[in-house]
């Protein structure tokens, strides 16, 4: 495991360490299988483009287990992860780099716990942010 | 003016909990999983190490939540509102309790909304429905929303 992070380690402002993925048709298919959705927009690209998509995209959810991994990762054992919210704006290839990136915009502590709010997203390869949301983690302190 | 997409069907549907449904949460769950993302973190799969961690066991990745008892939910409870072109909109996931192996998870699912949206190709229909998972020692795991969209006709712009 990645060294433990601690709340006082964080700085609003700070970027959590990217996180990149570049997702296959055969993983859109595992995803298919590890998830129930069989939906063809995934995996039929005669069926995807006949819905008025350019070929095969990738699961929303699929991305957003990315993002939940982004967070695990950099939050360590200890950490916790509290809320996570994707919006799925655009639209994500197979075959295609994604970014997933974070930054810190608020810390604070409350009932004893010490959470810290991050904006999160998804890069592409053209630099455009597919999707974005909101991650809270609660993390240790050292003291 | 246009007929509203929203049926009375539709609106009898919102708030209504759906039975609930009892899922295992297994080795097999989680593997598969972990390598569709890819996440080799020890916390989901290292039996021996996290022994020593403090969950005492293997738990599972929070983003493995909305997928408890998915297939179904497509199956039944969105299928009968959303027949046509579909798209995920958006994932709200609030966790509160870690998922074990071996937890017996409890889901329940309701529309908590639903709304006519004009989009650039035509009109569609956002619904939100409100999933809530329990384990078996009936504590609250998660809640989770999920935003799928219904398109009337013409062409898909979301992910």
């Amino acid at each position: 495991m990645a060294e433990q992070i601690y709340y006082e380690d964080v700085v609003v402002g700070s970027e959590v360490p990217h996180l990149v993925k570049q997702p296959t048709t055969r993983q859109l298919v595992m995803w298919a299988g590890a998830s129930g959705d069989y939906y063809e927009i995934h995996y039929d690209k005669d069926f995807a483009q006949r819905q008025g998509l350019p070929g095969v995209i990738v699961h929303g959810q699929l991305v957003c287990g990315f993002l939940g991994q982004l967070m695990t990762d950099w939050i360590g054992e200890i950490g916790s992860l509290r809320k996570l919210s994707c919006s799925y704006k655009g639209l994500n290839f197979p075959g295609e780099k994604l970014i997933c990136g974070g930054r810190v915009s608020r810390k604070y502590e409350e009932a004893g716990e010490h959470y810290v709010v991050c904006n999160i997203w998804t890069e592409n390869s053209k630099g455009e942010k597919t999707v974005s949301g909101m991650a809270t983690v609660t993390l240790p302190v050292r003291s | 003016m246009a007929e509203s997409m929203i049926t009375d069907e539709m609106k009898s549907k919102i708030g209504v909990e759906s039975e609930p449904e009892v899922y295992e949460v297994t080795v097999q769950m989680i593997q598969r999983f972990i390598q569709a993302t890819g996440d080799s973190n020890p916390l989901w799969q290292d039996e021996e190490n996290v022994k020593r961690s403090k969950y005492g066991g293997i738990i599972a990745p929070p983003t493995i939540i909305p997928v408890i008892g998915w297939e179904r939910f497509l199956a039944l409870q969105v299928k009968s509102l959303l027949r046509g072109k579909m798209l995920h909109a958006g994932t709200e996931l609030d966790c509160y309790k870690p998922v074990r192996l071996g937890d017996r998870i409890s889901v329940t699912n309701k529309v908590a909304n639903i709304r006519e949206l004009q989009s650039e190709t035509g009109r569609a229909l956002l619904v939100i429905f409100e999933g809530t998972y329990k384990n078996q020692n009936r504590e609250l795991v998660a809640k989770c929303q999920q935003k799928l969209i219904g398109y009337e006709a013409g062409e898909t712009k979301n992910g």
